[in-house]
């Protein structure tokens, strides 16, 4: 919690306003003595004064009473140790944990591959570490003397700030030109985080159902099947940067940046419905059903879309994609499988939007290998999600926590992005039955609560469905949040499609693009550029709305922290402690977002155009 | 868009060289329009069918009957705790959350402004603290921070008669907020229409100030003495207030014309006023396509446009006139709210416009209690409260930040270069131009505001999301409860937008 | 031209998802290929109307059971995410009789507010949330009960430094602050209580139960009131030690029979929940428990049709022949999950009006015959 506390402090300097008027000032600036620069920022007159005092005591005031909430003997930190899992995962069966663990490694691997790969990181000056170490250092100490500790722990926490000072007084001197990578320090903190979990003993808790007493606490560090994954996590990213930088120099980096953004698009659905499902595949289905109908789509849809694209071919590959678009909507009024419907759809929008990638023989073979990838795909996620998981667990879904809110997060962003582009097309189209389907629909969507989206979702989609078909109330409730975002999306696009100026519009039709072409290769891309600060910021707010899952009773990450665990028979009463730890995780991973979310936004050189 | 040559001369081609059906870019727009249209009907006319059955089959009654029928619930908060209908209940929810939206928009604005200078002072702790306060508040979800909130009041010390207001004006309690109540008294609605008079009164003498100004040139603070106008008025409407209670002769007149009024004057009025907006709509869109030689020409998305207002008009006007329950609704709230008002001015001469009270605290059996004369927040208000302002601002300073940092330094140096002082160019410079950056997007949050007071589910303040689930709890009446909560909250949302439209065309107008 | 390959893959991969997604579950229902022309789609309506949910849940193989979730004893959701409780008990008893095994049970948390319409638009096939049976439920909002498994009653708990003892009553709550669930029945009872008494109280409600109970502890709260089992099992465990708390008044101010809730006009589904319960009854009569219990065979009269020996009666019902002795077997007689559960939160049978009727309780079952 300090440390916590202290960090979100200390990244403060960095924010956007000063880095912007630090950059602007000449490097070196004549240091202020300290009575000076207090007397310049914080004494500077009498109102100036007045605030400060009155400041300072309120913050003393909050820390002294957040800390003495925290260590107060009262607290029952153990219900939200014992029950770590079942916040992060629920019922996720214990024996089959490494596939949690793979999952986590795999993204973690590619997270390294990816910062080596867009050098991320900047390289920060050793004495503004020093700083902030000093700052944090002096930080702990503060709280040490406000903390309600035993003599002993005074102590030792009184050790651990003046070390953190001492380090901070020896960097603070060092050379302007010093400077080390923020990724260095980052991973170094990571380090120490996975240190402290083999030395400090934080104590020993795990629920065992075969005993009684069910609950273990004792003292002494974490349990093992806590503290070697996460040093594997570690080792793991480490060498996937390494691994990173090292092959970066050796193939085009333009094509495998391209592979890296498809694999993080991909990756979580593979981790989540092969590696965290594990979909307990029939041999002979597959062989007799699922092969062929792929087989059968791909290459009678590959000879088809070959054909479709090229120039040449005019009104008839309407009239067939037409057809094709027909047919698909036909099958379902005929007993089929559902899968081959959906593949006839997909082939008919393919169709219908070949002229646009229509071209030269290479072209043309590109758009045929993305039908093929995307049958590939379509058909393995639809043949996993249709076979039983071997995770046997007793609720509804065969994950919970954070885990559940992490992918309704990813499944609302990946799935809302592409729907709220096409209602900002929609919403800006020519075509005003277009436009008002379009516009009523955000504006009904955006004029409702959230809430009341999710409740009718969760409650009444049962009832609009045909008998036999069966949506499970995550899907459901998936759905809701998709549509909801879609809408606010649709109104971001909408924003950067109306900056697209006129010229561009008409330069396109010059050249003689189709409507299709024009929007898709040369509207949407600069639209899009100009959305993205409103869209990361949306993306935040999702991320933040995950937690309406609580209301309706889905086992998310706040509905553990609020209601389960207090239901526990051991743990009545511990919601504060978990509702601290809740809001904690929730502040760290927006607070990195936004900060991230300021940096791309330069990057992109929004605002300097 | 083509113009309305280009297509002449395309209709004129057409003759010589007819194109065939399938390329025409008309057809092939408006058979995709209607396929998409048709494709949307058809699966909404299947799922409500759908829904229909399934209905059936359960035996689920979705009719709105209970909004007549005892709910037997009690609610925590609100101007009717134990209500005797379901749409009471309701009623008693929306208010709470239309209450709480004001309150919170009010309240946020304040404090987002306040937070939001303090992010750009030149104090370097208050900075960093307004930092602080933006960045966790945004970044932790408001949910967690009203059940955060909630928490921590409940763990405030008990109230009891012994502890007592803090001198007798302000008390802070788990048991909730309680600070001194001003409240209108009989003499109110009086008063008012003395103001009413008042506000004329400035009106002509502001038109007048500024004539003055602009033909001599001086300063004649024109806003200043209307306000001052306004304050008389008010000050001597205290007084004098009883001399306007002839008022209410004339709503009561008002109210016997309308309950004399026959039901079909009023679908007949109510249709003729959309003909007429209709038919102006029609006519005004014509004189706009017609060129400057009289010769007029639609394209297809013209006789669109005309169709879809006709048919629009027409649907309305058959459902005013088939829907009978709607006319006499009218009649007889319109005859309520008359008088109501008639009411209202039935006071004698001695009654206050005003009155105020002092917080106290009451024990009647075991407890002690906040008593009625304070205006007191409960724990759920006062979390709900806590939360939606204490989010809000955080984004609202943001908002104020960037709109003044968005206004170039040049703005400034220039107004202190022609002697303007610091205040001067702050209201006149500086505001002008970033309430122009600020405005859509506090529009924005003021809507979210609003909608995110339906959080109140999570910590038992009784608005519009938490009765409503209550009531379908009893009652069994989902559907209907949503429906009404659907519609209520878009009324909100657009009610909000239109408001912060027209300000937003206003500050245009202003600028330029 | 790589970017574009990606961007070109990523948008026909969303579209396809989102089409997976929204066709992926219609494949996981029995029927193989489901009919959605309009005639056969009503056809198959029609055919649900007739057909029992017990055929249903038996070609679906698990048992979808809604409980709260997070209701102290009575279902909670433990630190490895498996639910214990005695609702939960009783999901399994029934998903053994059902289907044969006691763990083939998809629990779903539901809150007390969603409940009923989860029954209603088939979320779940069977409630066991503490839901009491009253006479708007059962035909207003469109449920039907199975034999009540828990006699409860509404209780209040107050303060011993408020001056509350176990004799207080309504007429010791003029101007106090009560606090309930949101949704319940209690809330109902509460305000009726007050108002026959003719003092006025503040009532509260709340989404769960532990906020009210957080509010009662800080003292937001000056009443708290539940079916008397939750108030025991609350001051067994979380009364601080400088303070008592008191429940009274000694008569609950309601009836509260809680037990299996189930959707209208479905009677096949209805007998196979009914007979479960009565099951797990009789067999405690009998003293047959989890731990002595034998094949059917070896039992006489009552016992041997119950537990199979002769299993005729069960297999009309449209269960297996040996469905009781499986329950009994798996998950305990009533007894058995009764102390199971409710011992450790300070819940006893004897003496309170879930003893057996021999014993002077309200415990009963109709006769296996």
């Amino acid at each position: 919690m300090n440390s916590a506390n202290s960090t979100s402090q200390d990244q403060f300097s960095s924010d956007s306003l000063t880095d912007v008027s630090k950059n602007e000032l000449p490097p070196k600036v004549a240091a202020l003595s300290p009575t000076e620069w207090l007397k310049a920022n914080l004494f500077s007159n009498t109102f100036n004064s007045i605030l400060t005092v009155i400041s300072t005591a309120a913050i003393l005031l909050i820390i002294r009473g957040l800390l003495s909430f925290i260590f107060n003997p009262l607290r029952q930190w153990s219900a939200t140790a014992t029950n770590m899992r079942l916040l992060m995962t629920q019922a996720y069966p214990e024996h089959q944990y490494a596939r949690i663990w793979v999952s986590l490694g795999f993204l973690l691997f590619l997270t390294g591959i990816s910062l080596a790969f867009w050098r991320a990181g900047r390289s920060v000056q050793l004495s503004q570490v020093g700083k902030r170490l000093l700052a944090l250092g002096a930080f702990i100490l503060l709280a040490t003397l406000l903390a309600p500790f035993s003599n002993k722990a005074t102590i030792i926490w009184l050790i651990i700030g003046i070390f953190i000072v001492g380090i901070g007084f020896l960097l603070k001197p060092s050379h302007e030109d010093k400077t080390v990578s923020s990724l260095t320090l980052l991973s170094g903190a990571f380090l120490l985080a996975i240190l402290s979990l083999w030395v400090i003993p934080y104590g020993h808790h795990s629920y065992l159902s075969t005993r009684t007493p069910k609950i273990l606490a004792e003292p002494g560090t974490v349990a093992m099947t806590t503290k070697l994954p996460w040093t594997i996590m570690f080792v793991v990213a480490m060498c996937s940067y390494f691994l990173g930088s090292f092959i970066r120099e050796k193939i085009d980096e333009t094509r495998s940046k391209a592979v890296l953004s498809a694999t993080w698009l991909i990756s979580p659905l593979f981790l989540l419905f092969l590696v965290l499902r594990d979909p307990d595949f029939d041999t002979g289905h597959l062989l007799s059903t699922d092969i062929p109908i792929f087989l059968f789509f791909s290459i009678v849809g590959s000879v088809l879309l070959l054909w479709l694209t090229r120039p040449d071919i005019g009104e008839k590959g309407r009239v067939i994609s037409a057809a094709i678009l027909f047919v698909g909507f036909a099958t379902f009024l005929f007993q089929m499988l559902m899968i081959v419907r959906i593949l006839t759809l997909v082939l008919a929008f393919f169709a219908l939007a070949a002229p646009t990638f229509s071209g030269q023989k290479p072209a043309r073979i590109r758009y045929t290998k993305v039908w093929i990838a995307s049958m590939v795909i379509l058909c393995w996620l639809i043949t996993a999600i249709n076979t039983p998981s071997t995770a046997k667990v007793p609720g509804d879904f065969f994950i919970g926590g954070f885990a559940i809110t992490l992918m309704i997060f990813f499944f609302t962003m990946v799935l809302a992005f592409p729907l709220g582009v096409l209602l900002a097309l929609a919403r800006t189209s020519k075509f005003p039955i277009f436009r008002i389907i379009s516009t009523t629909f955000i504006e009904f969507i955006r004029g409702v609560p959230l809430i009341t989206i999710l409740i009718f979702f969760s409650v009444m989609v049962p009832l609009f469905l045909p008998d036999g078909m069966d949506l499970t109330e995550i899907a459901a409730v998936t759905i809701a949040f998709i549509i909801f975002e879609a809408a606010y999306l649709a109104e971001n696009v909408r924003g950067g499609l109306q900056s697209v100026t006129r010229g561009q519009h008409e330069a396109a039709e010059a050249v003689g693009m189709t409507n299709a072409q024009k929007t898709f290769f040369i509207v949407l891309p600069q639209a899009l550029r100009v959305a993205i600060p409103p869209m990361v910021g949306q993306i935040i707010a999702t991320f933040k709305e995950t937690g309406l899952l609580a209301i309706i009773g889905i086992f998310d990450f706040l509905y553990i922290a609020r209601s389960v665990i207090p239901g526990q028979t051991q743990y009545m009463g511990s919601t504060r402690e978990n509702l601290l730890f809740v809001s904690l995780v929730y502040l760290v991973i927006c607070f990195a977002m936004s900060k991230a979310s300021q940096r791309v936004e330069k990057r992109v050189g929004l605002g300097e155009r | 868009m083509q113009s309305p040559a280009e297509e002449k001369s395309s209709t004129l081609k057409a003759v010589s060289q007819r194109v065939p059906l399938w390329r025409d870019v008309v057809v092939i727009k408006w058979v995709t329009q209607l396929g998409l249209l048709a494709v949307v009907v058809t699966s909404l006319w299947f799922l409500a069918g759908q829904a229909g059955d399934n209905l059936q089959a359960r035996n689920i009654n979705t009719g709105f009957d209970f909004l007549e029928r005892p709910p037997d619930i009690q609610l925590s908060e609100g101007i009717d705790t134990s209500p005797a209908t379901g749409g009471r209940a309701l009623w008693v929810g929306m208010v709470n959350t239309l209450r709480m939206a004001v309150v919170g928009i009010v309240f946020a604005t304040f404090l987002g402004v306040i937070v939001g200078l303090a992010r750009l002072s030149n104090n370097w702790l208050i900075k960093r603290l307004a930092g602080l306060w933006i960045e966790t508040l945004r970044n932790v979800p408001l949910l967690v921070q009203m059940i955060f909130y909630f928490a921590v009041l409940t763990a405030l010390p008990r109230v009891s008669l012994e502890s007592g207001p803090i001198h007798g004006w302000f008390h802070v309690s788990n048991k909730g907020i309680s600070m001194p109540r001003v409240f209108i008294s009989d003499g109110f609605y009086q008063w008012i229409t003395v103001v009413a008079v008042g506000c004329i009164a400035a009106y002509f003498l502001k038109k007048q100030r500024e004539k003055k100004h602009d033909l001599t040139g001086e300063n004649t603070h024109a806003a200043s003495w209307a306000f001052l106008t306004v304050c008389t008025f008010a000050i001597i409407g205290i007084f004098v207030h009883p001399i306007f209670s002839f008022v209410g002769e004339i709503f009561a007149a008002l109210a016997t014309l309308f309950e004399n009024i026959p039901a079909t004057l009023i679908k007949i009025l109510i249709s003729s006023i959309l003909i007429f907006f209709a038919a102006r709509w029609i006519r005004n869109f014509f004189a706009s396509r017609r060129s400057a030689t009289g010769h007029l020409s639609l394209i297809d998305d013209d006789i669109f446009r005309m169709v879809f207002v006709g048919t629009g008009a027409l649907i309305a006007i058959i459902v005013v006139i088939s829907w009978t329950g709607i006319s006499s609704w009218i009649l007889h709230s319109g005859r309520d709210l008359f008088q109501m008002l008639e009411a209202k001015f039935e006071v004698d001469g001695a009654a206050r416009p005003f009155d105020a009270m002092k917080p106290d605290i009451v024990k009647p059996g075991k407890f002690a209690n906040y008593g009625k004369n304070g205006l007191t927040m409960g724990p759920g208000f006062a979390a709900v409260f806590f939360g939606v302002v204490f989010y809000t601002s955080a984004f609202v300073a943001e908002i104020i930040r960037g709109g003044i940092l968005a206004v170039p330094k040049g703005q400034i140096e220039a107004g202190n270069a022609v002697g303007l002082s610091r205040s001067q160019s702050l209201r006149h410079i500086v505001l002008p131009q970033a309430i122009r950056i600020i405005l859509p997007p506090m529009g924005n949050q003021y809507l979210n505001l609003t909608k995110n007071t339906s959080l109140a589910i999570a910590v038992g303040y009784s608005d519009i999301v938490q009765v409503g689930q209550t009531v379908y709890n009893q009652t069994g009446k989902s559907l209907p409860v949503m429906a009404i909560w659907m519609l209520f909250y878009l009324t909100c949302s657009l009610t909000i937008s239109v408001i912060v439209n027209y300000y937003n065309v206003r500050m245009k107008i202003v600028e330029r | 031209m790589t970017s574009k390959f990606v961007k070109l893959l990523a948008v026909a991969l969303t579209i396809g998802v989102v089409a997976a997604a929204c066709g992926s579950d219609e494949e996981e229902a029995p029927a193989a290929a489901p009919a959605t022309t309009a005639a056969a789609a009503t056809a198959q309506v029609e055919m649900v109307a007739d057909g029992s949910l017990l055929d249903t849940v038996q070609a679906r193989g698990t048992l979808h059971c809604g409980v709260s979730g997070s209701a102290v004893a009575f279902s909670e959701t433990q630190a490895d995410g498996s639910v214990t409780g005695f609702d939960a008990d009783y999901c399994r008893a029934v998903a053994a009789a059902v289907l044969g095994d006691a763990n083939a049970v998809k629990f779903t948390a539901l809150t007390a507010s969603e409940r009923f319409t989860a029954v209603q638009s088939g979320d779940v096939d069977v409630l066991m949330r503490n839901t009491t049976w009253t006479q708007s439920r059962d035909t207003d909002v469109g449920m039907d009960f199975g034999p009540t498994t828990y006699y409860d009653g509404q209780q209040l708990m107050g303060r011993a430094s408020d001056g509350f003892t176990a004799n207080s009553g309504a007429a010791d709550l003029e101007g106090a602050v009560v606090c309930t669930n949101a949704g319940t029945t209690t809330e109902k009872n509460v305000s009726e209580y007050a108002k026959l008494a003719g003092v006025n109280i503040e009532l509260k409600t709340f989404e769960t139960s532990d906020e009210y109970w957080q509010g009662f502890i800080d003292g937001a709260c000056d009443i708290s009131t539940t079916d008397g089992s939750a108030l025991v099992g609350r001051k067994v465990k979380q009364q601080p030690a400088d303070e008592e708390w008191v429940i009274f008044p000694a008569t609950p101010i309601s009836k509260e029979p809680l037990g299996p809730t189930y959707g209208q006009n479905d009677s096949k589904w209805a007998d196979a929940i009914n007979w479960t319960v009565y099951a797990t009854i009789i067999a405690d009569e009998y003293g047959v428990n989890q731990s002595n219990v034998g094949a059917g065979s070896s039992y006489e009269g009552e016992l041997q049709r119950l537990l199979g020996g002769d299993g005729e009666l069960q297999t009309t019902m449209g269960l297996s022949a040996d469905a009781f002795h499986q329950v009994i077997k798996q998950v305990g007689n009533y007894s058995d999950i009764y102390n199971r559960n409710l011992n450790p939160v300070g819940l006893y049978r004897d003496g309170s009006a879930n003893a057996g009727w021999k014993d002077g309780g309200l415990i009963y079952a109709p006769p296996a015959r």
